[in-house]
């Protein structure tokens, strides 16, 4: 009963709701039975590279129907096209490689892109244009066409157009790739502030920006989920299994030299080692490294 | 050539034009002079997405509008107008004052002229219905909520760019028309649809652009298309070649009549609504690529059954009563015609041509002042008439017994030169026609004989020479030159010439491509030319001392070149096998 009402609970207040989600790619399986739940805040998908976290975006981004399960946003189930109209209202989307009007200024593209977000009013769309501009630091090169802007750039002007209108589901598909540190940093001071009331999904490889912003995080890996929650708990997988050490454990899967010039290891402990605190990655790359490094033969 | 050179640098414009500044911006920091983001303000959505999608489509259209003008191929189409109205409106117009500058024929060239913007507008709108594709962005766009309707109908509604630069280029048009190259004539109802369908054609020019962005997604579908268009609209176009042929009505650009259009109906307003249910059908194609419900399917088959209905009008023919009004026009043009008569010079034109007149008086007042007094007795008219006769509509031919009136108009030709508006200089026409009239040389061929009709040879007789210089009387003294030598435009021994013997055009062909009624011989010419150096009122008096001597056949020119003590050169030729002396 009482679980019950936690899963009504959850139907009401989530922002995104998958049950039974899969999606094909001739015989590959992207995404496999995904099941989630979504609310406010800031959810991190973690995940390597083909385990299926754009594919799932693209799904909750209404720009990709599943094969099979369903998907409801913001009240709305992506089954019927106006209910993904009334989802796409108040979605902000920055997909894997978003493309640009090159031709165009930044300004131009945002507002174009506004157009389509059925901003009607011109006077009001240009106002809201240039105040998403201005959240990613882009005023003072806006009437600048976007072929003259550099990537790091252009990674802004894609994040500004997806905070149209302050959207209230907002999937991000690696949107720190290309910035520097202090475009990452900046990044999460204005990811931290919009996710106010609103239901942000992130896809990154960047675990420290997992760490430091959400709440939440799914580690996909194959297509299915193999971890769902916090960046605590997903550190937490390695505590008692980070060890430091002098020298490098040649069995040892997973082990670096830090700056400090000791040698950090995940997993079995090296001969004269002691454990140190567990990180984000730790935990990640337990879950999901071994098999990765096996798989591309990295070793 | 050297298009391809003057393309080239027209391209070179317009990519440097479109792609201006490019240096790039240096990848900046994030701003961190300017306060963090921390006020709640940043977070305040100025703007809701609660809008239409009708809304949207013209936002949309708006924005797509334009960046058309950043569009090379715009701005080429843009030049090729401009270009257009350079060659034919300044260059080549200005030095022909003919019939065939009327306003009804120089608005029936504006769809034609416009044809080559249209074409560019095609290929730009096509690339830009092709942009979020070729740039990556249509992912992003599928995550919007304007539905892919309302973009196709915002990038349709971009059109309205080049309908405004058509409108430039219609005044533009007019402007020149009015101050530049003199244009006679009404301005009618077809003149206006004619205007009509140059706009039509570029609204279907945008429709058909992003029809083939959604059917054919490949920017070579729209040269393609453009070449495709371009072959069957001529082959239709020019179905009947220079008979009327109502068929040529379904083509884009349909070949209109080779005679006076005011002796044709000429259904514009059928076609422009023709072309224009051409143009709406080919939108909702567009759409129907995304959507096909039931209001698709009614305004696919709506506008398809307009295009139809409207094709099935134009291709009517003419009433009788319309081919009766027309055969009286042809039989009796006099009848119809409005007449400015000046002291034995008499000037009648359709009463749609009306303003001709005075050009032909202001052309033909120092000629005609020229000739003798007790010539000008005998009155010399210019009228109007339509000499293509087998070119009119069937209906119109068979209301005229074209034998018989053609005959009738030969016996009047001693008195009455008719105009034609196959593009022939009417006044260099006029003017020759009144010198060879003033000393009584045949204004029309002779009757036809075995080898067809023939012009008669005016070499060596005195009377040709003062022919010509009555003839160039009121000109420049360059001009008259050119015209004596009959190097003018539609003179001369030019390629497409009369169809006769190689050694008959040793001197002078006064019709492009008719059979000229006289001919000189060079010496006649170089007299001619010697003649128009002295000064005129010294020549006129003596030839008017005795005009009946300098009318006669039997006087020579070597006579008249003793009388005025001038030194001609040019060679006196034998004259050629076929050819008779003028009577």
């Amino acid at each position: 009963m009482n679980e019950s009402t936690t899963n009504e609970s959850t139907m009401t207040t989530a922002g995104a709701l998958l049950h039974g989600v899969s999606k094909r790619y001739g015989r590959t399986v992207a995404v496999d039975d995904v099941t989630l739940s979504i609310g406010n805040g800031i959810t991190g998908l973690l995940g390597p590279n083909g385990a299926g976290k754009t594919t799932l975006l693209r799904m909750m981004a209404t720009v990709l129907a599943p094969d099979s399960g369903e998907i409801e946003l913001l009240g709305h189930t992506t089954a019927h096209a106006q209910s993904r109209e009334a989802i796409r209202r108040r979605l902000g989307y920055v997909p894997q490689e978003p493309g640009f009007h090159r031709q165009f200024s930044a300004f131009e593209f945002v507002d174009y892109v506004a157009v389509l977000k059925l901003i009607n009013d011109r006077r009001e769309r240009h106002d809201e244009v240039r105040r998403v501009l201005d959240v990613v630091g882009l005023t003072s090169v806006m009437h600048k066409r976007i072929r003259q802007l550099s990537g790091g750039m252009r990674r802004r002007v894609a994040i500004a157009q997806a905070l149209l209108g302050s959207p209230q589901l907002l999937v991000l598909d690696e949107p720190t790739a290309g910035l520097d540190p202090e475009q990452r940093l900046r990044f999460r001071e204005l990811l931290s502030n919009a996710a106010h009331g609103a239901t942000v999904v992130l896809s990154t490889h960047q675990t420290e920006d997992v760490a430091a912003l959400c709440k939440r995080v799914v580690v996909m890996h194959g297509g299915v989920i193999h971890f769902d929650g916090t960046p605590a708990g997903l550190a937490g997988l390695a505590t008692g299994r980070v060890w430091l050490a002098d020298e490098r454990d040649p069995s040892a899967q997973l082990a670096w030299m830090t700056g400090d010039g000791t040698v950090r290891h995940v997993g079995e402990p090296p001969v004269n080692a002691r454990l140190d605190e567990p990180h984000v990655e730790d935990g990640y790359l337990l879950l999901v490294g071994a098999s990765v490094l096996q798989e591309s033969s990295w070793r | 050539m050297e298009m391809i050179v003057i393309g080239a640098l027209v391209f070179g414009v317009a990519y440097a034009f479109t792609h201006r500044g490019s240096n790039r911006v240096d990848n900046d920091h994030w701003q961190p002079a300017r306060p963090a983001i921390d006020s709640e303000e940043h977070f305040e959505p100025r703007a809701d997405a609660t809008g239409t999608h009708r809304g949207a489509s013209v936002q949309l259209a708006r924005l797509e509008g334009r960046q058309l003008l950043r569009n090379e191929a715009f701005i080429v189409g843009i030049f090729m107008s401009i270009a257009i109205l350079v060659v034919f409106g300044l260059v080549w117009a200005s030095d022909n004052i003919g019939a065939h500058n009327s306003w009804r024929y120089w608005l029936a060239l504006l769809p034609v002229f416009t044809l080559p913007f249209a074409g560019m507008t095609l290929v730009a709108m096509n690339l830009a219905a092709l942009r979020a594709r070729r740039e990556g962005v249509e992912e992003l766009f599928g995550s919007l909520p304007a539905t892919a309707t309302a973009r196709v109908v915002g990038h349709v509604g971009s059109v309205w760019m080049a309908l405004i630069v058509q409108i430039g280029f219609v005044c533009s048009t007019f402007a020149i028309g009015w101050f530049v190259t003199e244009h006679f004539g009404t301005i009618d109802a077809a003149s206006i649809g004619d205007v009509a369908v140059s706009f039509v054609l570029v609204f279907c020019a945008g429709s058909l652009a992003v029809a083939l962005a959604r059917w054919l997604p490949n920017p070579l579908g729209a040269l393609a298309a453009l070449v495709v268009l371009a072959i069957v609209g001529s082959a239709i176009g020019a179905i009947g070649g220079h008979h009327w042929s109502l068929t040529r009505q379904l083509s884009i650009w349909p070949r209109y009549p080779d005679h006076d259009w005011a002796l044709a109906i000429r259904p514009n307003w059928w076609h422009a609504a023709y072309l224009l249910s051409l143009g709406l059908f080919v939108a909702v194609v567009a759409v129907a690529r995304q959507r096909r419900d039931r209001m698709v399917l009614v305004l696919g088959v709506g506008t398809l059954s307009l295009a139809g209905l409207t094709g099935y009008l134009q291709t009517r023919p003419m009433t009788d009563a319309d081919a009766e009004r027309i055969a009286a026009m042809v039989s009796d043009p006099a009848a119809h015609s409005t007449c400015r008569t000046m002291d034995g010079l008499s000037l009648c034109a359709y009463r749609d041509y009306t303003d001709i007149t005075e050009v032909w008086a202001r052309e033909l007042t120092a000629p005609f002042a020229a000739v003798a007094p007790q010539r000008r007795v005998d009155e010399f008219a210019v009228v109007w008439h339509e000499t293509h006769l087998d070119r009119l509509d069937p209906a119109v031919l068979d209301q005229i017994d074209v034998d018989s009136l053609g005959a009738s108009w030969k016996a009047q030709a001693a008195t009455w030169n008719g105009v034609e508006i196959d593009g022939t200089e009417s006044n260099l026409v006029n003017r020759l026609a009144l010198g060879l009239w003033s000393v009584d040389l045949p204004l029309v061929p002779a009757p036809p004989g075995p080898a067809g009709e023939a012009p008669c040879s005016v070499g060596g007789q005195a009377r040709g020479v003062v022919a010509l210089w009555v003839a160039a009387q009121g000109m420049s003294a360059d001009d008259a030159k050119r015209f004596v030598s009959g190097t003018w435009n539609g003179f001369g021994d030019s390629e497409d010439g009369p169809d006769v013997p190689a050694d008959w055009i040793d001197g002078f062909v006064w019709v492009g491509d008719a059979i000229p009624p006289v001919l000189w011989s060079a010496a006649d010419i170089a007299a001619a030319q010697a003649l128009l150096t002295l000064d005129p009122t010294t020549v006129r008096d003596s030839l008017w001392a005795d005009w009946r001597l300098w009318s006669d056949r039997a006087t020579t020119t070597d006579d008249l070149i003793a009388e005025f003590g001038v030194e001609p050169s040019g060679e006196r030729a034998a004259l050629p096998t076929g050819l008779v002396p003028c009577p």
